[in-house]
């Protein structure tokens, strides 16, 4: 992924035993009612494949897992 | 000199021999009448719990079971034995299966080996090879564990992807009957190519693999009744955070077994056997904050077991044919 500002913080990666890459992450979005401030987060792991580009794998998981992006 | 009986195959492999003890077939393990535990998300789960007299206290039971619907994951996660009678030792199986019916119909068959001194045998003619210490070790007479062919499994180390995750709530667990953690990964093996097919396979596997998987959802809700002034509220502020962790537990298993002309495909995978989820809730309010600090918390540390997956290592499968037994 190039270097934008990213709408998820990587806590952790690991090495799977398969050679994936684990990758532990939040990301978190805000909405703005009237009067209210709401903040969302999640927090999950997913496994990547060694060719595949890590920002753009937790990015793919956040549009398809929900209202995140 | 030495002194002793053995039988080798072709590939020198021992067959029979005096210095150990080969499994014969005891019986069929008894069929619970109902699952212990149970749960439909996430794939669903069914335990099993079968159970098997010994005559000797000494043995140990090898159990093997069929693959009445063979989409399905199953394996072995215990075996636990309780004297029984003044000699007898009653055991209990726990198989492990993915979701679907629990009739008992659709439970598989667990066949038991043991060693020949718990199995009893009628007379007639036979072979019988005995150990130095004068107990038997391998007899024609019973039905001894022939085994049609073995191989090396290990699921992958991460049960799901994210093809099926959704956002759940982040308010006391609201979403607790979710599918999210429905298993999805697995690696496919051959199980045995241009051999003869067992007319009935079984199966041996343990349930050695376990992993873990989570999902934690928050959200943070501040309001003012009032106005703000340079982003702090005058007259009433409330706020409310909610933290719900969504999790789930597996153990390994094999199933979904593909047929073809000259081969079998077994997969290694996971079955869900326990899951739950874990909220915090978190409310607060004041009158007139203007530039005050308000109030705060703090958390730390982990789960003791968060994310993680522990035994991975291949593992044999060992495969013969129950139609033998029957």
């Amino acid at each position: 992924m190039t270097n934008i500002i990213k709408p998820f913080t990587i806590t952790r990666t690991t090495i799977e035993p398969e050679g994936n890459t684990g990758v532990w992450f939040w990301a978190q979005k805000t909405v703005y009612q009237e009067n209210e401030t709401v903040i969302n987060r999640i927090a999950t792991y997913i496994s990547v494949a060694p060719e595949e580009d890590i920002d753009a794998a937790v990015y793919a998981f956040l549009q398809t897992a929900g209202d995140w992006l | 000199m030495s002194s002793g009986f053995t039988i080798v195959n072709d590939n020198n492999n021992v067959l029979v021999s005096s210095d150990t003890k080969n499994l014969h077939f005891a019986g069929k393990a008894t069929k619970p009448s109902t699952p212990l535990n149970t749960f439909t998300n996430h794939g669903g789960f069914v335990e099993l719990v079968y159970t098997i007299t010994l005559s000797n206290r000494a043995s140990i039971p090898v159990p093997f079971f069929n693959m009445p619907d063979t989409s399905k994951y199953y394996s072995i996660a215990g075996i636990k034995g309780l004297d029984s009678g003044s000699s007898d030792k009653t055991w209990s199986i726990t198989i492990l299966r993915t979701g679907g019916s629990t009739a008992a119909a659709d439970m598989p068959e667990v066949y038991v080996f043991v060693d020949p001194t718990s199995v009893t045998t009628a007379g007639g003619t036979g072979l019988q090879v005995f150990n130095s210490d004068g107990s038997i070790s391998f007899n024609s007479r019973a039905l001894p564990l022939a085994i049609t062919h073995t191989v090396l499994v290990e699921p992958p180390s991460n049960p799901v992807n994210a093809s099926n995750f959704t956002t759940l709530t982040a308010a006391q667990c609201g979403g607790i009957d979710n599918n999210n953690f429905a298993p999805t990964e697995y690696n496919s093996y051959i199980s045995h190519k241009y051999l003869p097919k067992p007319t009935k396979p079984i199966y041996h596997y343990n349930a050695l693999p376990q992993t873990q998987r989570e999902a934690v959802f928050s959200s943070y809700t501040q309001g003012c009744t009032g106005f703000s002034v340079y982003g702090n509220c005058v007259g009433y502020e409330e706020s409310l955070a909610n933290t719900s962790t969504y999790w789930a537990f597996y153990r390994g298993g094999i199933g979904n077994i593909e047929e073809e002309t000259y081969l079998s495909v077994v997969r290694a995978g996971w079955i869900p056997v326990i899951a739950g989820c874990h909220w915090a809730s978190t409310s607060d309010g004041d009158f007139l904050v203007l530039f005050g600090p308000g109030s705060s918390s703090s958390a730390g540390g982990a789960w003791p077991y968060s994310d993680e997956t522990i035994n991975l290592t291949l593992q044999p499968v060992i495969v013969a044919d129950g139609s033998r037994y029957d």
